[in-house]
């Protein structure tokens, strides 16, 4: 899918009609749209969003309010976003125009037609058409609020693991095990019921249960993470709100990094407690054997003493003697003889090349165990210290928390006032929300951990009555099925990890300056930088946002398999414009040239809302070659301008206003710049 | 210790699936073998070597069974845990002698170590099931500090 033009009427802060041209170019296939804060950059992208999902972005607020106030001012009820887009030309290269109409209060239409010779012809399926075309699980990545990366999970969260097993195209394998679990459970239900037995008829009562429960509770559990998710992100806008209002702005500003602190107080705590988990398990054979070893140690020592351990003489020279038939003293050893039948016998005594190298090694063990007992203990009190002195500071942290948040809710501005309850019951929301998922995963491990049981059970009773071989035949093909796809899927997704471990690594081989790798672990997809040693390390705020922008560019390529190794089960590759608001202000300035380089590399189509503070001489430098078209999203006032400033912005040694006072009406109109 | 394996073919070690849970609270997993908590093993060897030095250390040996999981020596050997083995065995019998050792024993070296592992992990889940509010990690350090206080008072090994 590339995007060639946009119209948007109405919508938001966009007053009457106005298009957008793409760049479509494989050579220039970057628009940039110029846009202060405030001007209508997160509008324009929910505006793409919108059209294609029917949905909005998390971030975007305000969710009813749709059509332009001013227009709705003159008596517009409607709003109207429409979106031209081709196939790509590997897919048939067709045309296709997208048009979504809603009010305030409902959408009111969605029309997809097919363009030929110029004619629209409106296509039935129009919803099935796009999805087909940018799958659901995919559109986080490619339409993507920047502003809201640092929300982006990265540390293993179960719907960041849900998000990209979807887009690895994992989703429909999941799918079809779920469908042979249910043929499983039927052929499992006739087995019971031609046996008319009635144990298995209870158990198989009871699993249908948890059969009929489980699914609920699994999409409860997803829909309190996507919620969890929803009101972080609230959460961080609700920060960012206090900061712009200059009393609440210095108060805001510790709080923030108080909270930061405790984040990373908390993360440390979690690296401290995972430490000491690792080395409990590596002390604790140590630990436990040492007494009984140090005694074997000395007893091996006594053998060596006598000079038993090893024998005195080797398999080899038995062997020797017994070949030659003749002794080391010189008499002769004939074979079967009484002489050559004693010496055989000196051979289960005798040292051999694999028993001294046993020996040694069964002695270097116990000399490690001997060292790691006297040292772990020692090593284990220093991380206890260690984790009771975070506990500490977390707690001073939270203190601190605290006086900032009854000083900011004891400042007499309204507006405060309004937000500080409105992160207060958010704070209370995230928090009942956490418990409600601990006890629902718990909920669904139990019932999964009984289903287990019960099915085991179930086989083992059902295996001593009499059933017809057919059906056993058929439940043990099912069964067996099951067990390869599954065997198979992981084989899968640990090749797809470690493609796109490999891929991620190659962009920040090119961005960071240290000697950093990442690495996905397989169980819960959690993404963890680490250095040389394979050691995870800490890394700051801009190595971690580098991490994440790098992550995004390497989900895009891999779903476009635009990337060296491909994903074998990923069937159709997706190919579409990846659309970004505001991205670099989260960066620090030393990684943005670089990261905008490589977004440009590794999308087919690239759109990109940017402030004028992101675009600095690095980004200009990395994408003014690519940039195929360039929009101005200007931000006319209609108030007098007072003492209110005026955003200028240079591009190529001309100067624009982002930003206008006096006008005829408040409202965002986008200018084109010819490139 | 070196990560190539000691025994002269590859042989099968094998454990009770009936801990499949104790062996999954050691490696920090869930029942559908989801990371969930801090691993004090990383793989499933680190938790039944470590078994197995439990059960030896409490005297608490057991069968095996037909409901068995299944790990090979080599994958032993790779995690370099394969020396545990024999010197479990070693430790565990009755009149050890380093002829233990000798390839002819493997099948014995390894079904002693299975007996303790089992033994190890049933000793094991009544420690974690006395204590489920506390990490395993906790349960362990505990552990060992009780028996540090209390001493070693096993069994004297006979001479070799």
């Amino acid at each position: 899918m590339r995007l060639l033009s946009l119209v948007i009427t109405d919508f938001r802060g966009f007053y009457g009609v106005q298009q957008v041209d793409f760049a479509s170019d494989d050579l220039k296939r970057v628009t940039v749209l110029h846009g202060e804060n405030g001007a209508g950059k997160t509008n324009f992208l929910n505006a793409i969003h919108w059209c294609i999902t029917g949905k909005f972005t998390p971030r975007f607020q305000d969710q009813k309010l749709l059509v332009n106030k001013e227009a709705a001012k003159e008596g517009q009820r409607e709003c109207s976003v429409e979106i031209l887009f081709k196939d790509e030309e590997s897919s048939g290269g067709k045309e296709y125009r997208v048009r979504r109409c809603a009010t305030n209060e409902k959408q009111t239409s969605f029309e997809v037609f097919e363009i030929e010779r110029g004619n629209s012809k409106l296509i039935d399926r129009g919803e099935s058409l796009i999805q087909l075309l940018l799958p659901p699980g995919l559109i986080s990545w490619f339409f993507f609020d920047a502003e809201a990366i640092g929300s982006l999970e990265l540390s293993g969260s179960p719907e960041f693991k849900r998000d990209l097993r979807k887009t690895l195209g994992f989703e429909l394998i999941d799918r079809l095990l779920l469908d042979l679990d249910s043929v499983q459970a039927k052929l499992r239900r006739e087995v019971a019921n031609q046996s008319n037995d009635k144990q298995l008829l209870a158990l198989q009562a009871d699993m249908d249960n948890i059969d009929r429960v489980l699914p609920g509770q699994k999409s409860s559990l997803e829909a309190l993470q996507e919620k969890i998710k929803e009101v972080s992100i609230a959460m961080a806008q609700t920060n960012a709100n206090l900061s712009k209002l200059p009393q609440a702005e210095p108060l805001q500003r510790q709080r923030d990094s108080e909270e930061a602190k405790k984040r990373r107080l908390e993360d440390d705590h979690k690296v401290y407690t995972a430490k000491a988990a690792t080395l409990i398990g590596r002390a604790a054979p140590a630990l436990v054997l040492n007494d009984l070893t140090t005694k074997l140690e000395g007893r091996l020592e006594d053998q060596e003493v006598k000079g038993r351990l090893p024998a005195p003489y080797s398999d080899q020279l038995v062997k020797d003697i017994l070949e030659r038939e003749l002794c080391i003293c010189g008499r002769p050893v004939k074979e079967g003889s009484h002489e050559a039948h004693k010496i055989n016998e000196l051979l289960q005594f005798a040292s051999t090349g694999a028993l001294n190298q046993r020996i040694s090694d069964v002695r270097y063990l116990i000399r490690d165990i001997e060292r790691d007992s006297s040292e772990f203990p020692v090593q284990i009190a220093e991380i206890r210290q260690q984790i009771t002195k975070i506990d500490r500071e977390i707690a001073k942290c939270e203190d601190e928390i605290k006086d900032l948040t009854k000083q900011l809710q004891g400042i007499d501005v309204a507006e405060i006032q309004k937000l500080e309850k409105e992160r207060q019951q958010l704070q209370r929301e995230f928090a009942s929300l956490h418990q409600q998922e601990g006890g629902m995963a718990h909920q669904i491990e139990q019932n999964v951990k009984r289903y287990k049981d019960l099915k085991a059970q179930h086989e083992a009773a059902s295996r001593k009555l009499k059933v017809s071989e057919r059906l056993k035949n058929q439940l043990s093909k099912v069964e067996r099925l099951s067990n390869f796809i599954r065997r198979s899927l992981q084989e899968q997704e640990n090749r797809a990890l470690h493609i796109l471990a490999l891929e991620l690594n190659s962009v920040l081989e090119k961005y960071l300056t240290k000697h950093y790798k990442a690495k996905i672990n397989a169980a819960n997809y959690a993404v963890q930088l680490v250095d040389a040693d394979g050691k995870n390390v800490g890394h700051s705020t801009g190595e971690g946002q580098v991490l994440k922008f790098a992550f995004i560019a390497t989900v895009v390529a891999l779903a476009a398999k635009k990337t060296q190794e491909k994903i074998q089960w990923m069937t159709e590759p997706t190919i579409a414009p990846l659309v970004l608001d505001a991205p670099f202000s989260a960066l620090d300035p030393e990684y943005q040239g670089s990261v905008a380089k490589n977004l440009a590399l590794q999308t087919t189509q690239l759109v990109l809302m940017i402030s004028s503070a992101a675009w600095g001489e690095k980004v200009a430098a990395a994408l003014e070659g690519v940039v195929g078209k360039r929009y101005l999203i200007l931000s006319q006032e209609a108030g007098p301008q007072g003492s209110k400033p005026v955003k200028p912005l240079n591009i190529n040694g001309t100067e624009y206003l982002l930003n206008s006072y006096g006008a005829e009406r408040t409202q965002s109109i986008l200018k084109e710049v010819k490139v | 210790m070196r990560n190539q394996s000691h025994f002269s073919k590859e042989r099968s070690v094998y454990w009770p699936g009936e801990f499949s849970d104790v062996v999954n609270t050691l490696t920090g997993k869930n029942i559908q073998g989801v990371l969930i908590g801090n691993p004090l093993y990383q793989f499933n060897t680190g938790a039944i070597a470590f078994a197995a030095s439990v059960g030896l250390k409490h005297r608490r040996k057991r069968e095996v069974g037909s409901d068995r999981k299944e790990i090979t020596t080599g994958t032993f050997a790779s995690h370099r845990l394969e020396m545990y083995i024999f010197l479990i065995a070693m430790l565990g019998m009755e009149n050890p002698t380093a002829d233990l050792l000798r390839p002819d024993q493997e099948d014995t070296v390894i079904r002693e170590f299975e007996r303790y592992a089992a033994g190890g992990l049933e000793y094991l889940r009544t420690e974690f099931e006395q204590n489920p509010t506390q990490s395993p990690d906790v349960v362990l350090e505990k552990m060992f500090m009780a028996e540090i206080k209390q001493g070693s008072g096993e069994a004297e090994l006979p001479d070799l």
